[in-house]
């Protein structure tokens, strides 16, 4: 039975990392679809899902079986890992040491890559290899993080209804629009998610290992804020040590030069 | 051979990016596991609330330490 009093972090954790990764697949599959047609891109597509499908319907029940304690440590660690990861390049991201992701230059050089290749006349396979790819990795983002915001706790239904939500919109805004969502704040998103995910593998690790959170489910809350505050402070320092770097830097070409 | 070799490197690729920061929060997630359920903290002192602290800034000190430390070497 879903939690639905509790659902609310994990269906906006759900929700923002899909997008993210949607987003991403689609920017794939519509350079495919417009450089080698829509059937190929189409039937790469639908393998990957049902390839995501299977895997979903073999291992899911599999997770039932592990005990609760297990799980809350495994997710836990997982989460921190795959959160503090996103975090990590948000913050560089926004402190100007890493590019923003560029899903228009992403396109272009997927499209050129593509062009430059001959279409068989038969199944284009390189198209349908292309596309299964893109959407079995950013799926297995996807079902990974359904299965971390959801398994512990019964929130699983709530948080794949974020994660099915955010992929029928961004669908629906890729077939309306019918290029890549470049207008998506990425890494806005990729710096909220890789709090919340980072949020929610430390509350499951400290569960998993015994810690009883003062205030229970609403030290997430408290959690959250944290890494939020954390990241901000992350960003200042980051900014201001590649800054130095950089001065440093011209300051020695200068005296170079000079010499 | 060659695909599952991909495939692996991709999945192990959504967990570690830099390899010394996953292997940091890893080891301290090892330590936060194995001394924080045994940290003798007196009761006065509010023990769960500390070892919720001491699990957060142990992350957050990771996290801020990287990405300065990654910030200098561009």
């Amino acid at each position: 039975m879903a939690d639905w009093a509790h659902a609310g972090p994990s269906i906006i954790a759900s929700f923002l990392a899909s997008m993210v990764e949607f987003v991403e697949a689609l920017t794939i599959v519509l350079a495919v679809g417009i450089t080698r047609g829509w059937r190929p891109a189409l039937i790469g597509t639908a393998a990957g899902v049902l390839f995501l499908t299977v895997l979903v319907l073999v291992f899911g029940p599999a997770l039932q079986q592990v005990p609760i304690a297990v799980l809350q440590v495994v997710i836990g660690v997982l989460l921190l890992l795959f959160g503090m990861r996103w975090l990590r390049k948000a913050v560089l991201r926004s402190a100007g040491v890493l590019k923003l992701h560029d899903e228009e230059a992403i396109f272009a050089r997927q499209t050129a890559a593509l062009e430059g290749e001959n279409a068989p006349t038969r199944l284009d396979k390189i198209a349908v290899a292309t596309t299964f790819k893109a959407v079995v990795l950013e799926g297995l983002e996807v079902v990974f993080i359904v299965i971390a915001t959801g398994a512990v706790g019964h929130k699983l239904l709530p948080a794949t209804l974020g994660a099915v939500a955010a992929g029928v919109i961004v669908i629906l805004l890729g077939v309306a629009l019918h290029k890549p969502l470049a207008r998506v704040p990425e890494n806005t998103l990729k710096f909220a998610v890789g709090v919340l995910l980072s949020a929610f593998g430390a509350f499951w690790f400290g569960e998993g290992i015994g810690l009883h959170w003062p205030g229970a489910d609403l030290s997430l809350v408290a959690l959250v804020a944290g890494f939020l505050i954390a990241s901000g402070l992350g960003v200042v320092l980051a900014k201001r040590a590649f800054l130095d770097r950089n001065a440093e830097a011209g300051v020695v070409f200068k005296s170079g030069g000079n010499v | 051979m060659n695909v599952l070799k991909t495939a692996v490197q991709e999945v192990i690729g959504l967990f570690i990016e830099d390899g010394r920061y996953a292997a940091a929060i890893f080891a301290w997630i090892l330590i936060a596991g194995v001394g924080l359920p045994r940290l003798p903290i007196p009761e006065s002192w509010g023990p769960e609330m500390c070892k919720a602290v001491l699990l957060f800034m142990g992350l957050a000190t990771l996290l801020v330490d990287n990405v300065v430390r990654s910030a200098r070497k561009r």
